[in-house]
């Protein structure tokens, strides 16, 4: 028997994907903070595994993607930093936006999650550092604006940031899309071709 | 009768439990856009110790606070680092001077202290209030303030499902220890790499999860009625009105007194990019 599916059914399995992989995200950020720590900046990690999760979760459902990692950001980062109006502002809305700015390059390019031509690949390796470094940018801006960092330090935080996210979505984000895409494609949660 | 709440089991009789969901979340917003606003060094010193009469006078437990003390002193040496070293703010005596322009002067310490402030207020008021604050808070207050329920259920399945994948973690984790893999040694990349083997079984897990989830909230019906209907009736006084309007309220006069008025501005000194 076929399966009905409605609009309302729809949006409430879309939110689930947040509302779950938000949660996969949390446990994520929060293993980061404890295994690889920044020394001086509470809720920093060198290595930052939920950027790798939420870029390639984005890439298969979209918006609702890109929102778990903003939900599992703010929840992770809550223990170690507060769960103020910065960290929403700068750590999960920067990682609301740099996943989606990738999938806007795979749209715009035709690009498969898959990763299965030098395309793919190419548009990758392109999308991935300039979504982090716009996102660094409004990371540090938004520091900058609550007095947390100098104009000086900035610079140097855009620079860091996007190496060290960066390292982390090409080192895991690059396996799960090779490993995890054929099948969340045949999945009924996977979103086609579709920003938001 | 005790109460879960972000951080703690709590008794309800703070007042601060009792409260309704709504004014509980513009007091969130209200503190740290008031402490976003304010500039100037003694407001702020009034305004942490009015948050922490408000622990005592509303019977708040400070258990969520002093692991943030630790916290409060990590950010504290960014702050001082970031400007000791990288600012230029005009003062009466300079005390150092660097070869790439910028210079600590009085003026650059009480401005560095000044944002150790601000985040200090930030984080005091945030615990203040997640700590008699539940998720279920959380969503009956996207409730109330008319935003779809759907993100409120977001929230809330992230917050209940984080401690059930932290457990699915330790669980794959210990499952590649006793096959020899070690978490403890090798460069960064090599341990990172051992981590991505862990989150892809996490991701299936999560995937697998996703369905039944899904399936079993579209069993219950959620999505099917237009119209919501909910299990708990929050119902909104005159006071959590007024105590919102209040809030809204001084939020708008910080900004009025500190961009009008140049009272709440930090003296005789403008940020800018410099």
């Amino acid at each position: 028997m076929g399966e009905v599916t409605t609009e309302a059914s729809v949006k409430m399995r879309l939110a689930v994907i947040s509302g779950l992989f938000g949660g996969v995200c949390a446990t994520a950020a929060l293993f980061s903070i404890i295994i690889i720590p920044l020394p001086g900046i509470p809720g920093g990690s060198g290595f930052w595994i939920p950027a790798a999760l939420y870029f390639a979760l984005t890439l298969w459902f979209g918006v609702y993607g890109a929102l778990a990692g903003h939900i599992g950001t703010f929840i992770g980062m809550g223990p170690f930093f507060g769960w103020t109006f910065q960290v929403w502002a700068d750590g999960a809305l920067g990682d609301f936006i740099a996943p989606l700015i990738c999938r806007a390059f795979f749209l715009a390019f035709k690009a498969d999650p898959e990763l299965k031509t030098r395309r793919d690949y190419a548009v990758w390796l392109v999308s991935v550092p300039i979504a982090t470094c716009l996102a660094a940018m409004w990371i540090h801006f938004v520091n900058y604006s609550f007095g947390t960092i100098t104009f000086g330090a900035w610079v140097w935080g855009v620079i860091a940031y996007t190496i060290g996210d960066s390292l982390a979505v090409f080192t895991l984000g690059t396996v799960l899309l090779k490993v995890a895409s054929k099948w969340v494609k045949t999945s009924p949660f996977y979103v086609k071709g579709r920003l938001l | 009768m005790s109460q879960k709440t972000f951080f703690t089991y709590i008794k309800s009789d703070s007042p601060l439990v009792r409260l309704h969901p709504l004014p509980k979340v513009a007091l969130l917003l209200a503190i740290n856009f008031v402490a976003l606003i304010i500039e100037a060094p003694i407001p702020f010193v009034l305004l942490i110790i009015l948050i922490a009469l408000c622990f005592k006078l509303l019977r708040v437990p400070v258990i969520g606070l002093e692991k943030f003390v630790i916290v409060v002193i990590i950010a504290s040496q960014a702050v001082l680092i970031s400007y000791l070293l990288g600012s230029s703010i005009p003062g009466e005596h300079v005390y150092i001077t660097y070869p790439w322009g910028t210079y600590v002067s009085e003026m650059t310490l009480l401005y560095a202290v000044t944002m150790i402030m601000r985040y200090t207020t930030m984080l005091l008021g945030s615990t203040l209030v997640l700590v008699t604050t539940s998720d279920r808070d959380i969503v009956y207050g996207a409730a109330a303030l008319k935003l779809p329920y759907t993100l409120g259920l977001m929230m809330s399945l992230a917050f209940r499902t984080a401690t059930i994948f932290a457990e699915d973690f330790i669980k794959v984790r210990d499952a590649m220890i006793l096959r020899g893999a070690s978490f403890h040694e090798g460069p960064l990349l090599e341990r990172a790499k051992k981590y991505t083997n862990v989150f892809t079984s996490m991701i299936v897990i999560a995937l697998r999860r996703l369905m039944d989830i899904a399936y079993a909230i579209q069993a219950k019906g959620f999505g099917s009625a237009p119209k919501r209907t909910y299990y708990r009736e929050y119902s909104l006084k005159i006071s959590d009105v007024v105590i919102t309007a209040l809030l809204i309220a001084s939020v708008l006069s910080a900004y009025f007194l500190r961009y009008s008025m140049g009272i709440l501005a930090f003296p005789g000194w403008m940020p800018t990019i410099q």
